[in-house]
């Protein structure tokens, strides 16, 4: 299974007259010409490939006489050998996305080769409108194995089955994971009648995963065996009803990965709410009408929570950015010591009302409004490993969402209020650790 | 092994509810979920896998010839594919029975 890199448009701001990534290009590739044209970038629409896409069969490579374009194995670049081309223009009439160019001075083919791996076209873009697209590398992160066996029960465009099956296959065969009842038991045992994976899975109470996961951990120890204990459960096992015993084994340190995949409810039993649920979710327990519109609180901030554990890692992750979710999973896995917690956010399509085929939508918007900012915390540094440039409005993130078509401007006023307010206590947390960094170096 | 839960009588499962056989999920069909279904056009295809990654279910898998097609046994038809694929190579089509 290959996956290939390559320069796309993530955001359809660039002005017409902008021209700063041909420019960029141009001075790249000296005197042969840019391979990107901004009049194309202009036109074209957002998440569009718009150099060379790299493929993974390439139609110039395959009507090229001379054997003069080749695509690397490892990095999937596709690179024309100019020693070789004899300038016969065979290639630039072949490909489908008229990305093959060619000089009529040198009579040599040319083509986008991602500069090496750094494009220069989305470094020099004003607007951030670009994006270096790195599938090959987020593949770099994966095991070969399926382990997730197709057929499981859950709703049909789940993010949360996503995760467990991208966290099976990084985490590899040397895994045991624990549940509770919740949507991933109804994935992963089917009612004790399927299971929905490959690898072993033990089915806990509400109250005791943690504590299965310490006694599971102490035998291990016990014959010598290492393996990985994962946790993957929800907000209202984790937030509210397991909390306890969380923070003890946290206390203990013991060394465990808690994956907490936070829906913001209780979607498995018809969308009650939790204490993750935000301002203003309609729940069947925060219902509106003339008591009350929707939950009256804020919504509890776990990752913090774990951080003032100051256990050995804390990230937040979403599935709408899977390249940062295998990088952050990766380092909870090679954690030497101590826990480490990781809280998904997965939009539930059923539980908060949206079409089944916007949940990456939908987690990526909760992103770039700095509703749920992407971070990492460990050696006592906490990080964002995702800055907006420009954060949307609440708005553009509630509009989406049925549970929050209720609100009218004074309580969207007041949702984003304390979405500012999180994220700006994020950022002088962020801060005041990086001045303490900087006053220890 | 598998059938639908309400078929199971009590004394059919396994002491402390435990499954024996690996991933037999599998035995379970649910394909018949589903009200549109993903068509790739490999023309526009660029093989970047990206509808493989974002597929939840694991339902799409890639073909000899390096395209990718969709397990309709197991695909539920939720669309992600379709809303992920960058070139627009998939579109979701109804089903017709």
């Amino acid at each position: 299974m290959k996956l290939s890199n390559f320069v796309r448009k993530i955001r359809d701001v660039c002005p017409p007259d902008c021209s700063a990534c041909e420019k960029a290009c141009a001075e790249k590739m000296g005197n042969l010409g840019p391979v990107i044209n901004a009049g194309q970038v202009h036109k074209a629409g957002v998440y569009k490939a718009i150099t060379c896409v790299q493929c993974g069969n390439p139609a110039c490579k395959d009507v090229c006489p001379n054997d003069a374009i080749v695509k690397d194995e490892e990095s999937g670049v596709v690179r024309v050998i100019q020693e070789n081309c004899i300038g016969c223009e065979a290639c630039t009439e072949a490909c489908p996305y008229q990305n093959m160019f060619f000089d009529s001075n040198a009579k040599v083919a040319f083509k986008c080769d991602l500069c090496g791996g750094a494009p220069e076209c989305v470094s020099a873009c004003p607007y951030g409108a670009l994006e270096y697209f790195r599938g090959g590398t987020i593949r770099g992160y994966l095991n070969d194995e399926e382990y997730l066996s197709p057929g499981t029960r859950a709703c049909a465009g789940c993010p949360g089955e996503l995760i467990y099956r991208f966290s099976q296959r990084i985490l590899g065969s040397n895994t045991v994971f624990f549940g509770c009842p919740g949507c991933m038991t109804i994935l992963m045992t089917g009612h004790e009648t399927m299971a929905g994976s490959r690898l072993p899975y033990v089915s806990c109470l509400f109250t005791n995963v943690i504590s299965t996961m310490t006694g599971t951990s102490r035998y291990y120890r016990h014959i010598g065996k290492e393996a990985n204990l994962v946790a993957y459960v929800g907000d209202g096992c984790l937030s509210d009803i397991e909390f306890q015993a969380l923070s003890a084994a946290a206390m203990r340190r013991e060394k465990l990965i808690v994956l907490c995949y936070d829906n913001e409810g209780y979607q498995n039993t018809g969308n009650q709410m939790s204490s993750t649920t935000a301002f203003g979710s309609l729940t069947t327990t925060s219902p509106v009408g003339k008591e009350l519109r929707g939950k009256d609180r804020d919504s509890k901030y776990m990752p913090l929570i774990m951080v003032a554990h100051d256990i050995s890692y804390v990230a937040t992750a979403s599935p709408a950015y899977l390249e940062d979710y295998a990088r952050k999973l990766t380092k909870a896995m090679n954690v030497k010591d101590g826990m480490s917690y990781i809280h998904i956010l997965t939009p539930c399509p059923t539980g908060w009302g949206f079409p089944i085929d916007k949940s990456i939508d939908v987690g990526k918007l909760a992103v770039e409004t700095n509703y749920f900012p992407l971070w990492e915390y460990e050696d006592g540094i906490l990080r964002l490993t995702y800055k907006s440039d420009k954060p949307q409005p609440i708005s553009a993130y509630t509009k989406l969402i049925s549970r929050y078509r209720h609100m009218n401007e004074d309580e969207l006023q007041q949702l984003q209020r304390l979405v500012d307010k999180r994220f700006n206590k994020l950022g002088l947390y962020s801060q005041s650790f990086r001045q303490k960094e900087a006053l220890r170096t | 092994m598998a059938k639908p839960m309400d078929q199971y009588k009590w004394h059919e499962l396994n002491v402390g509810c435990v499954i024996e056989e690996v991933g037999n999920a599998m035995e379970y069909k649910t394909g018949d979920w589903r009200t549109m279904k993903p068509v790739w056009n490999d023309a526009k295809c660029i093989k970047c896998g990206l509808c493989w990654l974002f597929c939840p279910d694991a339902a799409i898998y890639q073909n000899d010839e390096g395209f990718y097609a969709a397990n309709l046994d197991y695909c539920k038809g939720c669309g992600i594919c379709a809303k992920e694929c960058k070139p627009g190579a998939i579109t979701m089509v109804e089903e017709e029975r």
